[in-house]
């Protein structure tokens, strides 16, 4: 069975990045935009979500003029990871509320 | 004498560096460059065919020079980050994950050919021996300059200590396209 990932506030924004459109297919540049992560750290994340299974990923379609030339990698969520993510905001959630009960005044940083 | 010539110096390094760094490449060569001898090393190895590529695909596409240095430098420390957290698969794992990373394209020295291919393709195809002659006046010039101002070098002389070390940082950026393109 795959490993959970860590759920670091980064790796909240990168899910984040993929809940807006769930359909959507990704390129890491473009991850790196949306999140304002840099690649050495939008990456290994890429990797651990893609190893639990939350993400998938493959080559673009390369067309015949395009042989020998790097390809792009795109990257769309699961099924699964959709509810993983929607799971671990719902939890995020909870724990900022007891958090917030612990300290009535507090309003977050 | 002398008058004369720093501020010649300085004006002709300056243009070179200038010109060095407005050549559309030099990005991208310095990107490819990190990539390959520092960043992939840091991989393990069962992710280093996937990630050359999807990395390289990436730097095509990022608009400016800087951008694609600073995402090649953040890589540095991504890839120790992938290199912690990887945990070793089986053989055949291994073996069933690099078919899929390179859709059936196992063959290191194939896959490393064809992007080679792709890379002289690409500068055939930029007036390559315009180019080249640019870059080899552009070297003989910095050299000189460089020489020039580190034999009269004068720690007083803030002038001459500046067009020494633009020369430098020249030479280096020349040395850096040079080296891209006998990859």
């Amino acid at each position: 069975m795959a490993k959970t990932p860590k759920l670091t506030p980064e790796t909240l924004k990168v899910l984040n990045a993929f809940l807006e459109d769930p359909e959507l297919e990704r390129y890491g540049y473009e991850l790196m935009k949306a999140t304002g992560l840099k690649s050495g750290t939008l990456y290994p994340i890429l990797l651990r979500l893609e190893d639990a299974g939350w993400i998938e990923s493959d080559w673009a379609a390369t067309e015949e003029s395009d042989t020998g030339r790097p390809r792009r990698r795109y990257y769309q969520i699961t099924s699964s990871g959709q509810k993983e993510a929607v799971d671990a905001f719902r939890e995020y959630e909870r724990e900022l509320a007891s958090l917030k009960q612990l300290r009535p005044g507090w309003k977050g940083a | 004498m002398l008058e004369v010539l720093i501020p010649l110096f300085i004006s002709i390094v300056s243009g070179i560096i200038v010109k060095e760094i407005n050549a559309h490449d030099w990005g991208s060569a310095l990107a490819v460059k990190i990539i390959d001898h520092v960043v992939i090393g840091r991989l393990p190895e069962a992710w280093r065919f996937r990630l050359k590529e999807e990395w390289l695909a990436e730097i095509e596409n990022i608009p400016s020079d800087f951008q694609k240095v600073r995402y090649a430098l953040s890589l540095i420390a991504g890839a120790g980050r992938i290199q912690r957290n990887y945990q070793p698969a089986t053989d055949q794992e291994m073996m069933d994950s690099t078919e899929k990373w390179t859709g059936g394209q196992v063959d290191d020295k194939a896959f490393f050919e064809s992007i080679a291919a792709w890379v002289e393709q690409r500068e055939t195809s930029s007036n390559l021996k315009i180019r080249r002659m640019f870059d080899v006046i552009a070297v003989i010039i910095v050299l000189s300059a460089t020489f020039r101002a580190f034999i009269t070098y004068n720690a007083h002389d803030i002038y001459l200590f500046f067009a020494w070390l633009l020369g430098l940082l020249g030479l280096i950026l020349s040395y850096i396209r040079w080296c891209a393109r006998i990859r």
